[in-house]
């Protein structure tokens, strides 16, 4: 649906992109995961056709570049500000963006109500959005991307500032939107969301694509072995190991436990591991 | 087209949305035109008169006379005072525009009337109003000229003014005598003339009559001229409207223009200036908060957006003049000489203020600074432009510099069908350049804005 190939962009002096190339297909969740500046929104915008890069091409849904107003009628953005009319009741903001991917009214009545009603937000329809929480307009955010049922969605931090029930929400939202084929590019930079929601991950870092694969591949390659912390009276031990369970039923024959904890590789780990960072650095 | 609608409907909603913004767009301007219509007019229809203290130190028969002249004087509010130095405080405080002192000895300067150099008044005017210098020293030659007037209505007045002029003569020394012959056989010429003038025929000046100063002067003079006696007079002048422009069947245009019908025009460009910086400012928001982001996105082009934006503030504007052109018709008896003029002016008005909308909203990195940006620049234009004071206060330099703003001549061109009755070949110029103006600024806009997006 999305093929993004050897892009590169450049401000000055400064790399943003730096020949980043990845795909997503139909019914998957693309996860790109990095720390802030790392070049994710960057990426999203030449997806979506707001840049253009120096070099690379993208090609979405086979058709064409995104720079063609008739490819961008495919694909929906949810940007990483909420990019709202404060004054407007939500469905007034969801009737003039439908009016612009060219529907009808009947058909951005029932598209609005339906979005509304997939994000929880039907009995605020009426209300101006300013009046709304965080976590609503982010909602709200979400619900623009679906109105003209576009086969690519692309979601930019969605979660970002939004408070855990919301955010449940949101990560729930991304499932269902998979599991009805659609193709969702996810960026973010929080670790347990991308584990959550992601079915390929693409760690990016200074413009580049460091590493790519599922949660549970990236972290056998790169997240390293587990680690067994075993605590007595009078000491603490650490024990890296590859089979944490035997380890561990090995190490609680020693008198004195008083507790044991295990710390799994994971994609935090996976970062650090490959860039000597943490990823909330 | 029903993207290019949707982005201008959006729009014209978030207007109607903001209070604030609609007040400025709508009321402000109405206030502002009702206002200083009302100031023009002073204040209940009546001409503004000029506030003149007079200090009359002679208080002979003569500067008894004068001053009651100047307070007969329709262009003068008079009020008298006995000494001079409160007179001259009175303007030194803005509590009155000039005094004039009538000094002592002024009376016995106005004898001989055909050899002096004339009786002599003070004059001092408040710095601020060097316009009413100008009106007062021709109202006090006029009012000297009327006292020469009425000297040959009277000849028994005008005999003892020469017999006075005479003695003078005799007295005067330093004159030659080519000089003094050639006085003296004038004065003997006038006396002849005046000794054929009956002494029965005494003219007074008619009162003004049931058809107004200007008819009575000429009954004056006629009647003078029966008895031989020109209405003597360096200049007479006529009034004629200027305003208007006599139609074919010879015919003036309709009612000459009351005050607010100047202030009118005015009121539409505060209304016009006040969409195109509340748009401008919007576009600079919905870049700023990342709503502009969505609509470049969607599978509209960009031209289509600006499109879009622009319309909002063209639909806008139009509805602005609509507005106060409809209540100055409707209460303040407004009228246009010429609907077709008037609403092409108004057209290429709104075009006009389309462009600098559109460049403004790019020049301004946030809306904090595309409101100082914004009231910066238009404020400027409707100074220079005469959009605050009038054009002709102004120094000639600065009336030269109002050229370039377009302020200028969109009051002209609106203008020219509220009141002056202009035709179709005195609109082309203003509306060619304020169509100039407005394409120059949308395209200049709309070429930074792509600059700025694709950096």
């Amino acid at each position: 649906m999305l093929r993004i190939r050897n892009i590169h962009k450049s401000y000055g002096r400064v790399k943003a992109v730096d020949g980043v190339s990845l795909h997503v297909e139909n019914g998957e969740v693309l996860g790109l995961l990095g720390p802030n500046g790392a070049g994710k929104s960057t990426t999203i915008s030449i997806a979506v056709g707001l840049i253009l890069p120096d070099s690379g091409e993208v090609v979405v849904g086979g058709v064409g570049s995104p720079s063609e107003p008739a490819v961008r009628a495919m694909m929906g953005l949810a940007p990483q500000a909420v990019a709202l009319y404060d004054d407007l009741t939500a469905a007034e903001n969801l009737d003039c963006f439908g009016r612009l991917y060219g529907l009808d009214r009947s058909a951005r009545r029932s598209a609005a109500a339906s979005a509304l009603e997939r994000v929880g937000l039907s009995d605020r329809a009426r209300d101006r959005v300013k009046a709304y929480s965080g976590g609503m307009k982010r909602r709200l955010n979400l619900a623009t991307v679906l109105l003209h049922n576009p086969r690519l969605v692309l979601l930019d931090e969605p979660t970002a500032g939004v408070d855990p029930q919301s955010r449940s929400a949101i990560i729930e939202m991304v499932r269902s939107l998979r599991d009805e084929g659609r193709a969702v590019v996810y960026t973010t930079h929080y670790m347990e969301e991308a584990q959550r929601v992601c079915d390929r991950i693409e760690i990016v870092d200074h413009g580049r694509v460091i590493a790519s694969g599922s949660p549970d591949e990236l972290i056998g390659l790169h997240g390293g072995a587990s680690v067994i912390t075993i605590q007595t009276a009078d000491s603490e031990s650490r024990f890296e190991t590859d089979d944490p369970v035997s380890e561990l039923t090995l190490r609680l024959r020693d008198p004195g436990v008083m507790g044991v904890r295990i710390d799994r590789p994971d994609l935090e780990s996976v970062f650090l591991r490959l860039t000597g960072r943490s990823l909330r650095d | 087209m029903d993207a290019v609608w949707a982005i201008a409907s959006k729009d014209m909603r978030l207007l109607l949305r903001d209070r604030m913004g609609f007040f400025f767009a709508f009321f402000f301007p109405l206030i502002v035109a009702v206002f200083f219509g009302v100031i023009f007019s002073g204040g209940g229809g009546r001409t503004a008169r000029i506030d003149v203290v007079v200090a009359d130190l002679d208080g002979t028969d003569d500067s008894r006379a004068l001053v009651q002249q100047l307070a007969d004087d329709p262009q003068l509010a008079v009020e008298v005072v006995a000494d001079r130095e409160p007179a001259v405080a009175r303007v030194r405080a803005g509590k009155s525009t000039a005094v004039i002192v009538i000094p002592e000895g002024f009376g016995g300067k106005q004898s001989g009337l055909f050899f002096s150099m004339g009786a002599e008044v003070e004059l001092g005017v408040d710095p601020a109003r060097f316009a009413e210098r100008g009106m007062l020293e021709g109202l006090l030659i006029k009012h000297g000229f009327m006292r020469m007037q009425q000297s040959f209505r009277r000849p028994a007045l005008a005999r003892e003014e020469l017999k006075l002029s005479r003695d003078r003569l005799q007295r005067t020394e330093g004159i030659g005598p080519v000089q003094r012959l050639a006085l003296n056989r004038l004065f003997d010429d006038i006396e002849a003339f005046l000794a054929v003038l009956p002494e029965q025929v005494e003219l007074d000046p008619p009162d003004d009559g049931p058809e107004g100063p200007q008819a009575a002067s000429e009954d004056r003079g006629h009647a003078d001229l029966q008895s031989g006696i020109a209405a003597w007079q360096p200049m007479r002048i006529r009034s004629i409207d200027a305003t208007q422009r006599q139609s074919a069947d010879g015919q003036y245009g309709p009612r000459p223009p009351s005050s607010f019908a100047i202030t009118f025009p005015q009121g539409i460009i505060w209304g016009v200036m006040g969409c195109a910086l509340g748009f401008s400012i919007a576009m600079v928001g919905e870049r700023t908060h990342g709503t502009l982001l969505r609509l470049r996105v969607a599978p509209i082009t960009p031209w289509q957006i600006l499109a879009g934006k622009s319309l909002a503030c063209f639909l806008t504007t139009l509805a602005v003049a609509v507005f106060l052109i409809a209540i100055g018709a409707a209460v303040f008896d407004v009228r246009p000489t010429s609907w077709p003029i008037l609403a092409v002016a108004v057209v290429c008005t709104g075009l006009c203020f389309v462009g600098i909308m559109m460049l403004l909203a790019v020049l301004s990195p946030s809306e904090r600074s595309g409101n100082g940006l914004g009231w910066g620049v238009l404020l400027m234009l409707s100074m220079i432009g005469g959009g605050m004071l009038p054009l002709f206060f102004m120094p000639g330099w600065m009336r030269t510099l109002s050229v370039i703003s377009p302020i200028r001549w969109s009051i002209l061109a609106i203008e020219g069908g509220l009141w002056r009755n202009s035709n179709w070949g005195e609109l082309v110029l203003p509306c060619a350049i304020l169509l100039a103006i407005g394409a120059a600024g949308l395209l200049a806009g709309a070429h930074l804005l792509r600059r700025q997006e694709s950096a």
